[in-house]
């Protein structure tokens, strides 16, 4: 039995010997650790030790590439590929639904926008009197707001809401107008409008 | 194979080349493979590591920069993928694994430590019973003959804290086999085969 006391330097020194082992110090330290197993009977011992452990360990052959293993990997691979190439299509789609969202989004600040110059709906002489057609507008889907404004300034129409999940806008137009003596012509009037596809008459 | 040869590779699996991945796998799978079973000790979970870790080399060959070596880089990735697999199975601290508290052995018991070391069966047999966190450095540092720096960069450890596990590990060794030097040379005959490492199996 060996009972020589060590210091902590040379327990850190000590806990270097598996690296020592495998032959991966620095110069620096194996030359600290050289110079611990000179003087060092349970350092050298310690040595012994791992060295028979790294003996065994290094017998141990490693296991080869496997067949099968590489088999299964592949055919995930190609599973992935097949599965990208279906798929070519959802960053497309994700794309157009972006720029979807961003027109809603762009129209709805518009429409606010361009209603921010006008009076509120209650506040319309129009709606206030209770003497007016009130028609349903569905306007093609390339329509661009600016030509919708316009087309209701043409007819001295007065937005009542919309436009909705569908498209549709519902407009009020003064009875006592100067364009439309009817309810028929208001409706022959928006049909013939380029950005208009549906018109109905929601009250009389 | 050198680092240079593994990044032409890695860059052509980055490219989705078959062929490029066939021999990474080729030369690499025996290394993760024999990791991740000393790791988990169990054959078809390690097998189950070694195709996701071929997976995610796959799917992520790209992003390997080379600021470490392809190998440490392939055994962090083990370790990972092991790990998750041992908390995913939750049974890698079975109660068959020497206690990490144990005492020094006493120098009178480290020559029959040693003697008992020569002894492959032996040495597998208490490299088994350790645990997790000491088999990997005991492991990384014996088999695969990493330096230390290396090994903390494969488990995201401080490097003192791998000549923490390595004392450890160390001394519960020398317990462990001392302890069998004790039991006698009779009963080392009949050892079973069972503790070498086993072939990698197909899940």
């Amino acid at each position: 039995m060996n009972d020589e006391k060590i210091s902590t330097d040379d327990n850190d020194i000590e806990a270097l010997l598996p690296w020592y082992v495998n032959g991966t110090l620095s110069s620096e330290e194996q030359a600290a650790v050289e110079e611990l197993l000179n003087r060092s009977e349970r350092a050298q011992r310690e040595l012994a030790f791992l060295r028979a452990i790294a003996t065994e360990a290094k017998s141990e052959a490693r296991p080869p590439a496997s067949e099968f293993g590489w088999r299964r990997l592949q055919k995930t691979i190609k599973s992935e590929a097949t599965v990208d190439r279906r798929n070519w299509w959802k960053p497309g789609l994700a794309a157009a639904a972006m720029a979807i969202a961003t027109l809603q989004v762009g129209l709805l600040v518009q429409n606010y926008n361009q209603m921010e110059g006008t009076r509120l709906l209650s506040d319309s002489p129009v709606i206030a009197s209770g003497d007016y057609w009130l028609v349903q507008v569905l306007f093609t889907d390339d329509s661009q707001w600016q030509s919708l404004v316009t087309l209701i300034e043409e007819a001295e129409a007065t937005v009542v809401d919309g436009p909705s999940s569908l498209g549709l806008v519902r407009l009020a137009v003064d009875k006592d107008n100067e364009l439309f003596p009817s309810s028929a012509d208001l409706l022959l009037w928006l049909e013939q409008q380029p950005q208009v596809t549906h018109v109905a008459l929601e009250k009389e | 194979m050198n680092d240079e040869t593994d990044l032409d590779l890695l860059t052509a699996i980055a490219k989705k080349d078959e062929q490029a991945m066939e021999r990474f796998y080729n030369q690499y799978s025996g290394l993760v493979y024999q990791f991740a079973f000393k790791t988990l000790q169990n054959g078809p979970d390690a097998a189950e590591v070694m195709n996701e870790v071929m997976l995610e080399v796959w799917r992520k060959a790209a992003s390997f920069k080379g600021s470490s070596k392809v190998k440490t880089w392939l055994l962090s990735v083990t370790h990972n993928k092991a790990v998750d697999a041992v908390r995913r199975n939750a049974r890698h601290d079975g109660t068959e694994e020497l206690d990490a508290d144990a005492h020094t052995a006493p120098q009178c018991q480290l020559d029959d430590a040693v003697a008992t070391a020569q002894h492959a069966k032996f040495v597998q047999h208490c490299l088994q019973k350790l645990k997790l966190i000491h088999r990997q450095v005991v492991y990384l540092t014996f088999f695969e003959g990493l330096p230390y720096p290396e090994i903390a960069k494969v488990l995201n450890v401080p490097n003192g804290t791998v000549k923490t596990r390595m004392l450890h590990g160390k001394k519960l060794l020398q317990n462990c086999l001392a302890g069998l030097s004790l039991q006698g040379s009779d009963s080392r005959e009949d050892w079973s085969s069972s503790s070498s490492v086993q072939q990698p199996t197909e899940t």
